[in-house]
């Protein structure tokens, strides 16, 4: 009898640690797959929501399942409007692709221009057919630069289908490179 | 070298706006010989080793365009090599302590790179280890003939390495970056600097195609890229001028708006102004400073008194420690200043003294201010200003001085500070250059 007495508060011990064992790793796991939002690789990519030329207001959060790119540039920028051909080819190149986990790809181009005309001007000019064209006309003092802590341009982020960051300071061939990651096939 | 004569004991009031900042405009420079490709940056501080960089790299064979007073365009498509073992470069290079930034781009895009011995005691033979050992385990090689002006090296191919550095020494850090980013291979520096501008250098080269990972801690990987190309950059605004522009606008008691100071980038910068009991508020991008006649020390929370030292960023700047110890002596209580990266920087103390500042000098590293709490102005002396930092320091204490004071010598001043008499009258400053 005296030994049962031990028996039963000590199981009972047990199982609890146990359980809480179980609850601890738990919760550890699901802090290893929650990215902290950052500018980082492996951070969930901050929030942009600014308006296009003609006033709608885009968020990166609208392209999530989808590969993104997240491009900043300004038409008064020479580097980045000799880089501009080789987003076009890539955006061109994987509209027919097929990807593992994401719906497709997309670029989302924040431009540090402050004026408006000159920045649709170079739209068009470098043939940039997409439709996520955002800025706040703040020039170097854009918001989204500041959150990405941006100082040089072209800079761009790579974000997976879930907003989180895979690449940073993609240019020429070393899209491709990152992207081609993601795809499963070309249709 | 001129002279200031500055009547003090007006308030200031009104915005003031931040040059960009030297030490990373320095780095950003020379990284522009890492690409034929141009290169436009903005916000370069029109000051005296500043200016002297760009000279030397068009003498060098690099176009230089001025498209803006903050803004050139450099494209080093056609660098004349022979330039640099020239007496001319000899008598350039020498004089510049920037100049041994243009190393590590040459090595890794040319394979060779010269360098003038430093003369005089500018630079000490020991800061530039970090430099010559990182490039040696890179895979650079050293002629070194006593006989000769020029520190010569080459290498065939740079190759990525692992390397842990004695000291986190910001250009060396910057230098060897710059040299590992069309290394061959993954660099791996340990012990490596991470303050605000060196993250800026490491931003620019991955915008420029680079791989550089790590940016803001002290474990950098460096992927080699083949090359580099172009591109657009910004330099931050210099935090030793906002925190020096706090100190001034707390010891004038004025009201001043500090624009556009990137403050998520200025550290603890804002906290140590405010543990002198400065009411500085952040409002959006710029630092609101109130018209205070009282600011009053903190004291630990066992009540002893405030230390307020130096360290390796993310520590506090020893850049800035003579303009808090300067702002101190208006200040209500006692704060000890401990400047444990330098020597000999705290003997422009005794100016203050003569001006009428409770301050003792403990030692050559610390020194104790007794706030005056405001009960007696300083009073205007002549002096000549020792260094840059104690330069400004001692600036801002004649502009709180009761009557007029001369500061001798202030060519100090103007190689870290651009316009800075003309942007002090902006704010109602009676300053003039004689």
């Amino acid at each position: 009898m005296m030994k049962l007495k031990w028996i039963i508060p000590a199981a009972i011990i047990c199982l609890a640690a146990f359980g809480f064992t179980l609850q601890t790793e738990d919760t550890v796991n699901i802090e290893a797959v929650t990215p902290k939002v950052g500018t980082n690789i492996g951070d969930l990519a901050p929030e942009i929501s600014m308006t296009s030329p003609d006033g709608k207001t885009y968020k990166l959060s609208d392209l999530k399942g989808q590969i993104v790119l997240i491009d900043f540039w300004a038409s008064w920028c020479g580097p980045c409007r000799r880089e501009n051909p080789n987003v076009v080819r890539a955006y061109e190149k994987y509209q027919k692709a097929k990807f593992k986990d994401a719906k497709g790809f997309e670029v989302f181009s924040v431009s540090l221009d402050k004026t408006n005309d000159r920045w649709v001007a170079a739209i068009a000019q470098d043939g940039l057919a997409w439709d996520y064209h955002v800025s706040d006309l703040k020039g170097w003092q854009n918001e989204a630069a500041g959150t990405y802590g941006v100082s040089s341009i072209p800079m761009s982020f790579l974000v997976d289908q879930d907003g989180v960051i895979v690449a940073k300071g993609l240019r020429g061939m070393a899209l491709d490179q990152e992207i081609d990651k993601h795809v499963k096939s070309f249709k | 070298m001129g002279t200031f004569v500055i009547e003090g004991g007006h308030q200031l009031s009104g915005e003031i706006q931040p040059q960009g900042a030297k030490n990373e405009a320095l780095q950003i420079i020379s990284a522009v010989l890492l690409t034929p490709e141009p290169v436009t940056i903005s916000n370069i501080p029109n000051i005296v080793d500043v200016n002297k960089l760009i000279d030397l790299l068009q003498s060098m064979g690099v176009k230089v365009e001025r498209l803006a007073p903050d803004t050139y365009k450099f494209q080093a498509d056609d660098v004349n090599m022979d330039y640099l073992t020239s007496e001319e470069f000899k008598k350039k290079g020498s004089s510049l302590r920037g100049s041994i930034m243009i190393m590590g781009p040459l090595l890794t895009r040319f394979g060779r790179g010269f360098i003038p011995r430093p003369g005089g005691d500018k630079i000490g033979r020991r800061r530039l280890d970090t430099h010559f050992i990182g490039f040696q385990n890179l895979g650079a090689q050293f002629d070194f003939d006593p006989k000769e002006s020029f520190y010569r090296a080459h290498a065939d191919k740079l190759k990525g390495a692992y390397m842990l550095l004695d000291e986190a020494s910001v250009t060396g850090t910057a230098n060897i970056v710059m040299a590992a980013s069309m290394a061959e291979g993954t660099t791996t520096i340990y012990n490596a600097a991470c303050e605000p501008y060196l993250q800026q250098l490491c931003k620019m080269i991955n915008s420029m195609g680079g791989n550089i990972t790590g940016l803001g801690s002290n474990k950098l990987i460096i992927e080699g890229v083949d090359y580099l190309g172009g591109c657009d950059h910004r330099c931050l605004p210099d935090m030793i001028e906002i925190g020096s522009f706090i100190g001034m606008a707390a010891m004038t008691q004025s009201e001043i708006t500090i624009k556009d100071v990137a403050y998520d980038e200025l550290g603890v910068i804002p906290s140590v102004f405010k543990k002198l009991g400065i009411n500085l508020e952040r409002r959006g991008n710029d630092i609101y400073i109130p018209s205070q006649e009282v600011y009053e020390i903190e004291s630990f929370i066992d009540g002893s008194i405030m230390t307020i030292s130096d360290a390796p960023w993310p520590g506090f700047t020893p850049d800035l420690l003579s303009i808090v110890l300067v702002t101190a002596t208006q200040a209500k209580g006692s704060v000890l200043i401990h400047q444990k990266m330098f020597e000999s920087r705290l003997f422009f103390t005794d100016k203050l003294i003569d001006m009428g500042a409770q301050i003792i000098l403990c030692d050559p590293h610390r020194a104790t201010v007794i706030g005056l709490e405001r009960k007696q102005a300083l009073r205007g002396v002549t002096m000549t200003s020792p260094d840059i930092r104690a330069g400004v320091s001692l600036l801002i204490a004649a502009l709180s001085a009761e009557g007029t004071s001369t500061i001798h010598n202030i060519g100090q001043i103007d190689r870290g500070y651009q316009y800075i008499e003309q942007r002090l009258k902006n704010l109602g400053a009676q300053i003039e250059r004689q």
